[in-house]
């Protein structure tokens, strides 16, 4: 549905995109994942045919970005960041326009309208302007813009930013709805956002795609190294040291001291489960084992991992 | 044509729904009205008619038209907008001229409601009702030559103050090169460019409308320009996607 080839962006002297490519596919929730200033809205952008790559490839829906400009904006319904739209416009009236200008058949229009709007739910914000609106608000009204022509295509750049826990939550639902019948792209800071329901992930960090697969795979590629969370009753210095006599660990941390529990991080150097060694060095001293959880890396680890060169670099 | 219409009415609906076509109304009114009566002491002339009335017209314009036109694109640039609109399935020229036509509306309103002023003074003096009319097809056109510089100034810059700024300059100075003392300087300066530079000038071909000379000449100039300006406002939108 959606290929893209060695896209180059440059600002000045900066590279915003450096060498991106990737191809999405019908069925696909692509989450598109990466610090701020990544490059990722550039790179939606140039999907969207808002600006153009220096170089590099782009077709959606088989349609060259360059050469069909418009087929290719015809399939895409697109929500920018921080949702600017018309402050002095009332939504109903926004709606319309937005409806007209992508030429959705004037008897279909109220049809469209309707259906959008009952989507999102924003039934009773139609005759307000869009400007006194809240920020949750705003969102709905550009997923609504974004909707109104049932593009095949969504492209949503940090559609839930700004939003309480609720908010993400209802878009979250209403993404995953949306996603059974259209591709959708959305770019995100936060990970859990992406996490939760996308089929794809691609991260890119500086420019440059750092990660390409299922949440499934990448987490996959973080892992390899057991970690788990333990909370003992007993003298901490005498269960530190047992802990760390199990073969395979590698350091044992005390994280907090409630009453006189204590619960404490075991990694380990290698992927082998030793939950059983665990517990029977507990029960062994006579201490009351209350937790035994293996922390598997998650995602949030690869995320970091591949992300970290430019928070180090700022820290230092 | 649709798509055209669409952003036409939009903006018009913009310009109506906030307080600038009114200001700007009644603002161009006042100051016409102000010199019209006060300044020009009309009433106190030999052989009063319209003449000086309608060739203040334009120094008018010159203030208050980059007023209509400052927020026509850099507004949008601003507000991030115009990612919106850029992204609709839209041929850039038809922004374009949606926008400049909504921006022309709003004087060519204004101008129709100036009729007034002949009017009034028709039981007073004999007004040569030829001339009027002449006099008002050439400030019509001279309007779009003005929107067009403006519009087109307006989609270099976000910042709404520099594009008013801007274009007020550009117009007077595109009025000036015309006016035949500045001609004759510049003709001074070098060669016989003033005399050239001066038929480029809007002045020149404005002022035979007012005398009631409607020339096929004068039209295809201010036709000219406005598609001349139309076309670097639609190089300016396109040019801002590198």
């Amino acid at each position: 549905m959606i290929e893209v080839e060695s896209i180059v962006k440059r600002y000045g002297a900066t590279v915003a995109v450096n060498h991106v490519s990737f191809r999405v596919d019908r069925g696909e929730i692509l989450g598109f994942l990466g610090p701020n200033g990544a490059g990722k809205s550039t790179t939606l952008k140039i999907l969207t045919c808002y600006i153009v790559a220096d170089s590099g490839k782009v077709a959606v829906g088989g349609q060259d970005v360059l050469e069909n400009s418009l087929e290719v904006r015809r399939q895409i319904g697109y929500l920018p960041e921080n949702s600017p739209f018309y402050s002095d416009m009332r939504v109903l009236d926004y709606l319309k326009f937005v409806a007209k200008a992508r030429q959705v058949p004037g008897s279909k229009i109220q049809e469209a309208v309707d259906r959008v709007v009952q989507g999102v739910q924003i039934e009773r914000m139609l005759k307000k302007n869009i400007g006194h609106l809240s920020k949750g608000y705003r969102q709905r009204v550009g997923l609504a813009q974004a909707l109104i022509h049932d593009p095949p295509i969504l492209v949503l750049d940090e559609p839930t930013s700004g939003l309480d826990p609720h908010q993400i939550i209802e878009i979250r639902e209403l993404l995953r709805q949306l996603g059974k019948t259209k591709v959708i792209i959305f770019s995100s800071h936060i990970l859990q956002e992406i996490s939760a329901i996308c089929t794809r992930i691609i991260i890119i960090k500086d420019g440059r795609l750092v990660a390409d697969g299922t949440p499934e795979a990448l987490q996959a590629k973080a892992s390899g190294r057991q970690v788990y969370r333990v909370r003992i009753q007993g003298p901490e210095q005498q269960v530190r040291s047992a802990l760390a006599s199990v073969g395979g660990v590698e350091s044992v941390e005390p994280l907090k001291h409630a009453g006189d529990q204590v619960e404490y991080r075991i990694r380990c150097s290698d992927s082998r489960d030793i939950a059983p060694e665990i517990f029977r060095v507990a029960s062994g001293g006579g201490w009351t084992l209350s937790v035994l959880t293996p922390e598997s890396r998650s995602l949030e680890d690869v995320y970091l991992q591949l992300t970290a060169t430019s928070q180090r670099a700022l820290a230092s | 044509m649709g798509n055209v219409l669409t952003i036409y009415k939009r903006e018009l609906k913009t310009y109506f729904t906030s307080p600038i076509a009114y200001i700007f109304i009644i603002a161009f009114l006042v100051m016409m009205a102000v010199y019209f009566f006060a300044i020009n002491g009309f009433f106190q002339q030999q052989n009063p008619d319209l003449r000086a009335y309608f060739l203040a017209l334009p120094l008018a314009f010159v203030i208050l038209i980059p007023a209509v036109t400052m927020r026509l694109w850099s507004e949008e640039k601003k507000t991030g907008t115009m990612e919106v609109l850029m992204t609709l399935p839209l041929k850039s020229w038809e922004v374009v001229v949606g926008k400049f036509l909504a921006g022309y509306t709003v004087v060519i309103i204004t101008l129709l409601l100036t009729v007034v002023v002949p009017l009034s003074i028709r039981s007073v003096i004999d007004l040569d009702w030829g001339v009027v009319l002449s006099s008002y097809i050439g400030a019509l056109v001279l309007a779009g030559v003005y929107i067009a510089v403006g519009a087109w100034v307006s989609a270099v810059t976000e910042n709404q103050i520099v594009a008013l700024l801007v274009s007020m300059v550009l117009l007077l100075i595109l009025w000036g090169v015309s006016l035949p003392q500045v001609a004759e300087v510049i003709n001074g300066l070098v060669g016989r460019l003033g005399d050239g530079l001066s038929w480029f000038g809007t002045f020149s071909h404005y002022q035979n409308f007012v005398k009631g000379l409607i020339n096929p000449v004068d039209l295809i100039y201010a036709f000219s320009m406005m598609a001349f300006f139309l076309i670097l406002n639609n190089f300016a939108v396109e040019w801002r996607k590198y």
